[in-house]
């Protein structure tokens, strides 16, 4: 319903700028989430429209990054009807080995010539390699590397404990890790030697 | 504990998120683990190098505009469809005339005045960032061939400007590496000297005397006539000087007297060429 006269046109305002100060993370989680770039413009404009839907439910001060960040999960998993695909990858077994030797076979060294490669590229590849694996070790690393989220914020975003999110990200880390061999790393000086 | 059960606190450990005893038990294990020392230090460059992917991708320049409008507008063509919940509150938002017209305000405000709440000063983001890459937690390109690396943050620039490029062996510092950081959409260089002095990085933007922090202090250099801004936080000093178009700001532990002789000696009142 219409709950006219509550609106003051000021709070609302300031909503919406600080809002739009969230932009840039709206879109980069959408980016990284979507498959295609179009569905990641959608999402973020889905996500502001029912964020100033319900803009009356936000308590000024709290984390409004936070709250956003969760609405457009939600939207995400609605929309995309994932969650219970998320939820039971987990149960999966066998294709946790894939991961587990990693970090033997890739040698802790700079990648030579391949260090050289432009920044921009380095990105595509991380980007790239997110998309390869499952959503739900993918969701944990957008949020807390890409994210700046705390676990516990980030399980909150996505409506689950937090050990669910550290073990994800454990889990996510090494199999990014694995796509992405021989470009991790601008490695500590002196490493390289064994 | 075995190596299995310590990835997962390797991970809580990178992002400093273990209790007391579980940071201590993994710290003894890692003391005595060379393959978990080896993939902690991994990850944590991985980690390093997603959140540097993250700064890569931001919100295309209309879409700040085409969400405004709307919202304004109430979007019905294509995209997603709203099977959920139907046009209930999108209804109710088009009732709401103060409503649009706070919206068609804002839209005519210019989007840099919409970031500036939040908006980061570029020296003390330097100053933090500084002190980011020395901990080797943001990650950069190594790259120890000067003019590579000057090529590399060229282009990554697309040529709009170029990073100082001082030579700076008399301090028995040199270049090393490097990286683009990237702060409400203004590309910043950087470049990370190493050697026998304390780390040095040095920032390079596009910028104007409005990017001095607050809290800077003045120093005009009489004989070049260029002005110079001393600023510091947490043992780091800064000091930013402006040549052309270009601001270049020094960073480092080095006590402000030299790292200010430093700069002084270095700034030219015309930047270095393309
Ligand atoms: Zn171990």
């Amino acid at each position: 319903m219409v709950r006219e006269g509550r609106a003051q046109p000021e709070g609302r305002e300031a909503f919406l700028q600080e809002l739009m100060t969230y932009m840039d993370h709206l879109y980069r989680m959408a980016f990284h989430l979507a498959k295609e770039r179009d569905e990641a413009q959608d999402i973020v404009q889905e996500t502001c429209v029912r964020a100033l839907a319900a803009y009356e439910q936000f308590t000024p001060g709290t984390n409004m990054k936070a709250w956003l960040t969760k609405i457009l999960y939600n939207f995400f998993f609605d929309h995309f009807h994932q969650k219970k695909r998320w939820i039971s990858v987990e149960d999966r077994t066998g294709e946790g080995d894939e991961g587990s030797d990693y970090w033997d076979r890739v040698p802790a060294q700079n990648p030579g010539p391949e260090s050289h490669i432009l920044l921009k590229e380095r990105s595509a590849k991380i980007t790239d390699a997110l998309r390869k694996i499952p959503g739900e070790f993918r969701a944990p690393i957008l949020l807390v590397d890409m994210g700046d989220f705390s676990y516990a914020e980030a399980a909150e975003i996505l409506s689950c404990p937090v050990g669910t999110v550290r073990s994800r990200l454990s889990r996510g880390r090494r199999l990014l890790a694995n796509h992405l061999k021989g470009y991790i790393g601008a490695p500590e000086k002196g490493a390289a030697e064994k | 504990m075995n190596c299995e059960e310590a990835q997962e606190l390797i991970t809580a450990l990178i992002d400093d998120e273990l209790s007391e005893r579980e940071s201590a038990s993994i710290k003894s294990h890692l003391e005595q683990c060379v393959r978990c020392q080896a993939m902690h230090q991994q990850e944590r460059a991985l980690k390093a190098e997603v959140r540097m992917a993250a700064a890569s991708v931001t919100a295309p320049a209309d879409l700040r505009k085409k969400i405004l409008l709307g919202l304004g507008s109430v979007p019905e063509q294509g995209g997603i469809p709203k099977e959920r919940e139907g046009p209930g509150w999108l209804s109710q938002l088009a009732l709401r005339p103060v409503f649009v017209f706070a919206l068609l305000l804002l839209l005519l405000l210019p989007a840099v005045y919409l970031m500036r709440p939040k908006e980061l000063s570029i020296p003390l983001f330097a100053l933090e960032s500084h002190q980011k890459i020395v901990e080797r937690s943001l990650a950069y390109v190594a790259e120890e061939n000067e003019e590579k690396l000057k090529a590399e943050l060229l282009r990554s620039v697309e040529g709009r400007f170029a990073p100082m490029g001082y030579d700076l062996s008399m301090m028995g510092l040199r270049p090393v590496g490097g990286t683009v950081q990237e702060i409400s959409g203004r590309k910043i260089l950087v470049t990370l000297y190493e050697g026998t002095a304390p780390s040095l990085t040095c920032y390079t933007f596009l910028g104007t005397e409005g990017d001095v922090p607050k809290e800077a202090a003045l120093f005009t250099d009489p004989e070049k006539r260029i002005d110079f801004y001393t600023f510091s936080r947490g043992g780091v000093n800064g000091v930013m000087h402006r040549e052309g178009k270009v601001i270049c700001i020094l960073v480092s532990k080095l006590p402000m007297p030299e790292l200010l002789a430093l700069a002084r000696s270095k700034a030219q009142p015309t930047p270095p060429p393309l």
